[in-house]
């Protein structure tokens, strides 16, 4: 029994004192365990399993060793790019959706409305995962992947990502589809630390690894694309040409024109004399080729989508206009742009477009076994292999393959963090690129994957029959000059 | 005063750019205009009968191009009589809608029949999209459509399908006119939009008479889809574009006049090619905007366009 004053006020210091250190220390063993949870090394282990050595399934890259964890919380990779998780959630996990044997994906995708048909892209995603699980997965693991619909509606796609995030089950999201959709997602996956990563929109505003670390572009971008066309132009009219545009008037074709202005800037010779630009609701562009064909241009760059690129090439294909058409990639589907023009006699042969990778479908492929093994196993799903979306997903998903052997192999093992720094530090070659092109990024100094593409000549076409494109030059390499979007928007 | 402004503005366009390219963009003008003239005239065949706009008649009229295309590509029909098969099909098929959607509406709520054309628009995008898919295809011409296929007018080309189209256009317009103009049924049509009481009065069957107008404007509809399909190319959303224009073209020639609606169109195309040739400040993206101030300013100054019939209310 304590009976002294200074007794009773000694023993309440001596609780205290416990209680506090106890406290204290309890805190800065939660402290430890939620930091260990946002910046830790991975906390699963897969079983044990070899890649295929038969060039169906990406392999790691042997330099990505060298990148991952640094030190707490600072994770590194190759091109100066650093990331930091302290800033992440404090309930932010750095190995949610990733266990000993899975690591879930999510995307979003328009799979009913009008672009309804752009949701095949997962179809194809998944085809070419299943292949790579039945193969032993990525370094053990199996990736999965959840799709959601958002009739490309950007609020939509917000909404799914929101909920997929909230879920915690994933551990990053990709291939989600659309400019608008991804413009608009850009700011909460960075303050989620959620990977929106290899997003299927051309934008350049997605290759800005500064400002925004937690998306990745990927495809050949916009002012990749129109900077290979200034190119071929000054390689085929040494003595200088004059160009006009005919552009749809949306984000498309702004940012096609932006592209092809800063590279026309960076390229003697070449002078735009004409811009048109058509409304999004116009019938038809008679109007606008009229006009530029009053410009007498030598060339013509087509920067449209759907049906107005079949209206431009055979508007100008019927005027006493006669110059060299370079059309943008939407333009550069046989079915859809070119075999329309037959039944009004027309051909569009002769238009100029940017290939960097095939279709299985292209006979002109180079890799015959790797499109076999497309078809077939496409086929075996049920689907159909024509589809050219279906392909466009098996392309999608090799890159993340190649991401995330990279990260498996990355200091502190496969984390979202690591998964992070391979999406800014792949190189790769996809079976059917066309030779000389390669996937490759690296960190802030190089963030678009794909800049250089060989132009192709559609031809051979009758009113009856479509034709099939032919290589126009030699392959046109731009790679590493566009760097990232600070520098591509300061026209550097 | 207008016809003095229009001819300076010619001498102006020729000796800025040249006569070739001032002929060139008229007959590109005109060219659209006609189209949406063509379809001007099934929205005013709808609204003589009913009062009503049809906001559905561009996405009827989109289904019924598709069937004319489905009869020459799939059936093997000669072109002409799967053009045909398509008016006839898409005329039963108007006539059923008005029967089952829009009679059980009481003709004077405009409102109600107005929302059921905004659903109907939706239903056939959506049935479109279903079945046909979103790939553009091509349509064939009625006319020769050869790259060679077209007359040279000091330069400009006018190639023979455009021609055509608008020669054949303008023999419907003739023959609707007529009909309307001097046969019952057009006096029937006139009478049910004035006055749905009076004109049960004086016997006319109101329901037959607008189902009579719901299938002619789907027919002629499609007749205009069909037209128009060879140079827009055919996809779901083909006719939604041109039904903007033809909102302006009907609203320029008089609600209530078919060949106001023909009038119309060509104006309001050739002011689009015009305005956004000669203005490079303006540019291709104002064609929408033209349209806007053309429906606008008719309303404002001259509510009965062009050449339709002024009404007075007695109060």
């Amino acid at each position: 029994m304590i009976r002294s004053t200074w007794q009773r006020r000694l023993a309440i210091l001596v609780v205290a004192a416990a209680t506090t250190s106890l406290v204290a220390c309890s805190h800065e063993e939660a402290k430890q365990a939620a930091e260990a949870q946002k910046c830790g090394p991975s906390t699963s282990k897969p079983a044990d399993t070899t890649t295929p050595d038969d060039g169906t399934v990406p392999a790691p890259n042997p330099d990505a060793k060298n990148w991952g964890q640094s030190e707490g919380c600072v994770y590194t990779g190759p091109g100066d790019f650093t990331l930091d998780l302290s800033d992440c959630p404090s309930s932010w996990d750095n190995n949610a959706g990733i266990t000993d044997d899975e690591i879930r994906l999510f995307t979003s995708m328009p799979h009913s409305g009008a672009l309804a048909a752009y949701g095949a892209i997962s179809e194809g995603i998944k085809t070419y995962l299943d292949y790579v699980n039945r193969n032993g997965g990525v370094q053990g693991r199996k990736v999965t992947i959840d799709v959601k619909d958002d009739q490309y509606q950007p609020d939509q796609t917000r909404k799914n990502v929101e909920e997929a995030v909230q879920s915690g089950d994933y551990a990053a999201s990709f291939a989600v589809l659309g400019s608008p959709n991804n413009l608009n997602l850009m700011d909460y996956t960075d303050k989620n630390c959620v990977g929106h990563f290899m997003v299927a929109a051309s934008d350049n505003e997605f290759g800005d690894p500064t400002n925004h670390p937690w998306t990745t572009g990927f495809g050949l971008d916009y002012y990749n694309e129109s900077g290979i066309w200034a190119s071929w132009i000054k390689e085929k009219f040494p003595q200088g040409a004059k160009v006009a545009t005919i552009s749809i008037g949306n984000a498309l074709g702004q940012a096609y024109i932006n592209g092809f202005k800063r590279a026309v800037a960076q390229t003697d010779g070449i002078e735009i004399i004409d811009e048109q630009t058509n409304d999004v609701t116009a019938p038809n562009v008679d109007n606008e080729v009229t006009s530029a064909a009053a410009s007498k241009a030598d060339v013509v760059v087509v920067a449209e989508a759907g049906t107005f690129c079949t209206q431009a090439i055979g508007a100008i294909e019927k005027s006493s206009w006669d110059p060299v058409v370079v059309a943008a990639q939407p333009c550069a589907q046989i079915q859809t742009t070119y075999a329309p023009l037959g039944k009004q006699g027309l051909t569009g042969n002769g238009t100029n477009v940017v290939r960097y990778y095939y279709a299985p479908t292209d006979p002109d492929n180079a890799n015959k076994e790797f499109a076999q093994l497309y078809t077939d196993t496409v086929t075996a799903a049920g689907l159909d292999a024509k589809n050219a979306q279906i392909a466009n997903g098996w392309f999608w998903a090799w890159y993340v393959v190649q991401a995330l052997q990279d990260a498996s192999v990355m200091k502190g093992g496969l984390t979202r963090a690591s998964i992070n720094i391979a999406a800014h530090s792949y190189t790769s070659t996809y079976p059917l690129m066309i030779e000389g092109v390669e996937g490759s990024v690296s960190g802030t100094q190089d963030a678009y994957p794909f800049e250089a593409g060989g132009m192709y000549t559609y031809t051979g076409a009758t009113p009856s029959t479509t034709g099939h494109f032919e290589p126009a030059g030699p392959l046109i390499d731009n790679g590493g000059k566009l760097g990232n979007w600070e520098k591509a928007k300061a026209g550097k | 005063m207008v016809g003095a402004l229009l001819a300076a503005f010619s001498v102006y366009a020729v000796i800025d750019g040249g006569l070739t390219l001032y002929l060139q963009r008229v007959i590109d003008g005109a060219t659209n205009g006609v189209l949406y003239g063509m379809v001007a005239l099934a929205l005013v065949l709808v609204f003589k009968a009913t009062g009503v706009i049809n906001f559905a008649q561009g996405a009827m009229a989109m289904v019924g191009t598709f069937l004319a295309f489905t009869a020459f590509d799939k059936w093997g029909l000669p072109l002409i009589v799967a053009i045909i098969v398509g008016m006839a099909i898409s005329a039963v098929a108007a006539a059923g809608i008005e029967r089952t959607l829009i009679r059980p509406f009481d003709p004077s709520n405009h409102l109600a029949i107005t929302i059921v054309t905004l659903a109907l628009y939706l239903a056939f995008n959506a049935l479109a999209a279903l079945l046909w898919g979103f790939d553009p295809r091509g349509f064939p011409s009625l006319f020769p459509t050869g790259s060679g296929d077209y007359l040279s007018i000091a330069g400009a080309r006018l190639y023979y399908t455009n021609l055509g189209t608008a020669l054949f256009v303008g023999l419907v317009v003739l023959v609707l006119h007529l009909v309307l103009s001097r046969a019952r049924l057009g006096l029937a049509f006139r009478c049910v939009a004035t006055n749905v009481e009076s004109s049960r009065l004086l016997g006319i069957h109101i329901g037959r008479t607008v189902q009579g107008s719901w299938a002619i404007a789907a027919a002629v509809g499609t007749l205009a889809g069909c037209l128009a399909a060879p140079t827009t190319y055919l996809d779901p959303t083909f006719m939604d574009k041109i039904l903007v224009y033809a909102f302006a073209a009907a609203t320029l020639g008089g609600l209530d006049s078919i060949a106001g609606a023909l009038v119309g169109g060509v104006v309001v195309g050739l002011s689009i090619a015009l305005l956004t040739g000669y203005i490079p400040v303006l540019g291709g993206q104002f064609a929408l905007g033209c349209a806007f101030f053309v429906i606008i300013a008719v309303l404002q100054f001259k509510p009965s366009g062009l050449l339709g019939r002024r009404t007075q209310d007695r109060v």
